[in-house]
């Protein structure tokens, strides 16, 4: 163990590329997901934001935001399941925000129930907005979605739709992804969304016990006018569609892919360099009669070593863009099982990188110093 | 065969051991085909006894370094036999015959070939935990004591890049001598240095031949290494010389 430590340490500008393609592989990796995961997680919003256990839509319905009109009527269905403690409507739809000094805007108005144990109310809406929000007409907007809007704040006038609306608070930190959200009561939703009155997009349900809700779900399953799904489920359904649908998912793997490669050629050629360096150390050993697996063990370790180097660099590194991308509104998820797998993957290469330079090794034959 | 010089013959044999430690008989070994064809060494018969320093002579290109390698096991003869503490060692396969130089085989080099990136006290180390298995306390420990007879203990923690020539070559010395071998065989260990430190390094081996029982061979061109061999052996041309030393004289001059 100390030789193969000694030596990158002694030798550590020569393992240096290796440490850094390392890292670098491990970052572009860790990153990559961070940031798409970051960007689809605001497509569920709606989802990881409220309190419901259950969503009712419309049938095959791809993604939260891209719900379909469902009749009033399955709020019955839902109610009458004997687990259900509460169910209620929800509206949700992209419409138009007319500027008011022109233009117009793509907008994602969420029209729900407002009391204080609403299952649809997104939790930034604090009782002093949601309170307001119950005069017809009066809406809330995210305070980053102002500009794009084209409003200075709260009394600000604007039109969705055609319908007069006015801005009666403000939320933060809600970023959309494809229009700004416009939070509202469901009477003043109607219009905006140009729905019928006995239309709405889902039907929300909270059980008295959330662990029922896969049962539920299971059993509203088979009625084909809407489908079912529970909270997690749907949040995740909704951000996979949108993974899947932008090919971003590809264009990872991809990128992904690719830095790995580099990764691993610029590792294993280090290595090889670095052992094709000491041939005749080596052959010595190999004339006292030193087993080769020594030596090719001794390239794992340093294979091993430049991958936990590595990886250690481009974990904070990682963490330190992440807040970087967060202060430029960006947004980078960095779950656990990210940073692991991340770790994983490029300490994998890392050690696949050794095996190839192990190939340098074959060439240490003690005849080498007779000469 | 062999000449001994003026010697002080005070030869400590390990107690009960005493007689042949390796011989070899009839070697000869060619390189190349047709018009390349060298023959390197040619019918060459030789007997070492234990602890005892044989040294090999003879001018550039006459054969010592292949007989050597021959010798010790790592380059396979055309013809001959080679029965090293009993060994047929040319009869062992490709892994016993690992095992053998493992168990009794050390080498110097004149080039020292220290790992650049390994202190003198690692040098040695590594060569008893991998080949001994021994815990890196032990090795320390062993490996510590060696550098103490070789007076190198206060550079032990040095690297390769800050010894001198003389010093590497000690420390090249230690790592053969660490897994007390009972061969070393020694490739023009003096070559680069300058004969102070060159006569300092074959005394450590006369010294490890007649107070360890380690059988020493040595190839040399200084002729001032001549009188601390026990046994001289000649090499021209392939050929072993053996004309009671007046090559030797003509070749090197008078013995000193
Ligand atoms: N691997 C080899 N391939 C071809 N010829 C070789 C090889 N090794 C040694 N020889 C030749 O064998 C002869 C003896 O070489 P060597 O044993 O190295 O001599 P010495 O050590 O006495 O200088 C030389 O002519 C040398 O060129
Ligand atoms: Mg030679």
């Amino acid at each position: 163990m100390s030789y193969a430590l000694s030596t990158l340490w002694y030798d550590r500008q020569r393992y240096l590329p290796g440490v850094l393609a390392v890292g670098f592989s491990a970052l572009l990796i860790a990153l990559q997901c961070g940031l798409l995961l970051g960007l689809f997680s605001i497509t569920s919003i709606p989802v990881d934001h409220t309190n419901a256990d259950i969503w009712l839509g419309a049938p095959e319905v791809l993604s939260v935001d891209l719900g379909r009109p469902i009749r009033e009527a399955s709020l019955a269905r839902l109610a009458s399941q004997p687990e259900i403690e509460r169910s209620e409507i929800y509206l949700q739809g992209f419409s138009y925000w007319s500027k008011p000094d022109g233009g117009t805007e793509l907008c994602m108005v969420i029209g729900s129930r407002l009391d204080e144990n609403a299952l649809g109310k997104v939790k930034e809406l604090t009782r002093d907005l949601y309170l307001q929000l119950s005069e017809p007409g009066s809406i809330v907007i995210d305070e980053s979605d102002l500009e794009r809007l084209g409003v200075k704040g709260v009394g600000d006038h604007a039109e969705v739709a055609g319908n007069r609306v006015r801005i009666v608070g403000l939320t933060k930190g809600l970023k959309s992804l494809a229009g700004p959200y416009v939070f509202c009561s469901i009477n003043t939703a109607r219009p905006l969304l140009r729905v019928f009155p006995d239309q709405i997009t889902y039907v929300l349900g909270k059980c008295h016990d959330h662990k029922d809700a896969a049962a539920v779900v299971s059993r509203l399953r088979e009625n084909q006018n809407f489908s079912a799904f529970t909270s997690p489920e749907f949040s995740f359904r909704s951000r996979m569609h949108w993974l899947t649908k932008t090919k971003a998912g590809i264009a990872l793997g991809y990128a992904a892919a690719l830095g790995l490669l580099v990764g691993a050629v610029v590792t294993s050629q280090t290595l090889y360099a670095a052992t094709a360096a000491s041939l005749r150390e080596f052959a010595v050993l190999r004339a006292m009669g030193i087993p080769r697996w020594r030596m090719q063990f001794m390239v794992m370790q340093q294979s091993l070593f430049v991958g936990l180097i590595g990886v250690g660099l481009a974990l904070p590194a990682v963490h330190g863009l992440a807040t970087v991308a967060d202060y430029f509104g960006g947004r980078v998820e960095l779950p656990i099982w990210l940073q692991a797998t991340a770790a994983i993957v490029t300490l994998t290469m890392a050690l696949f990188s050794g095996l190839f330079a192990l190939r340098s090794l074959r060439n240490v034959e003690p005849a080498a110093l007779l000469r | 065969m062999s000449i001994s010089p003026n010697l002080k013959s005070n030869i400590k044999l390990r107690s009960g051991v005493s007689g042949i430690s390796i011989t070899g008989k009839n070697i000869s070994k060619t390189f190349g085909e047709g018009d390349m064809k060298t023959t390197a060494v040619n019918d060459v018969s030789i007997e070492i006894k234990q602890g005892e320093v044989a040294l090999m002579m003879g001018p550039s290109g006459s054969g010592k370094t292949t007989l050597l390698a021959i010798l010790s096991g790592l380059l396979k003869p055309d013809n001959g036999k080679v029965v090293a503490l009993g060994q047929d060692i040319w009869a062992l396969n490709e892994r016993e015959r690992e095992n053998f130089r493992l168990k009794h085989c050390s080498f110097i080099f004149q080039g020292y070939n220290l790992f650049a990136s390994l202190t003198a006290r690692q040098q040695l180390e590594i060569v008893a935990q991998w080949g001994d298995g021994i815990s890196s306390r032990e090795a320390r420990k062993k490996a510590d004591e060696i550098l103490d007879v070789l007076g190198l203990l206060k550079k032990a923690h040095l690297r390769p890049g800050e010894l001198s020539g003389g010093e590497k070559q000690r420390v090249a010395i230690g790592r053969a001598l660490i897994k007390n071998p009972d061969f070393c065989f020694a490739d023009e260990p003096t070559s680069a240095l300058d004969w102070a430190h060159g006569e300092q390094v074959i005394d450590i081996l006369r010294s490890t031949a007649h107070d360890r029982g380690c059988t020493v061979l040595i190839v040399a061109h200084d002729a001032r290494v001549i009188p601390y061999a026990d046994k001289i052996f000649y090499l021209e041309d392939g050929k072993m010389i053996d004309d009671g030393g007046k090559s030797i004289h003509k070749t090197y001059g008078k013995a000193p």
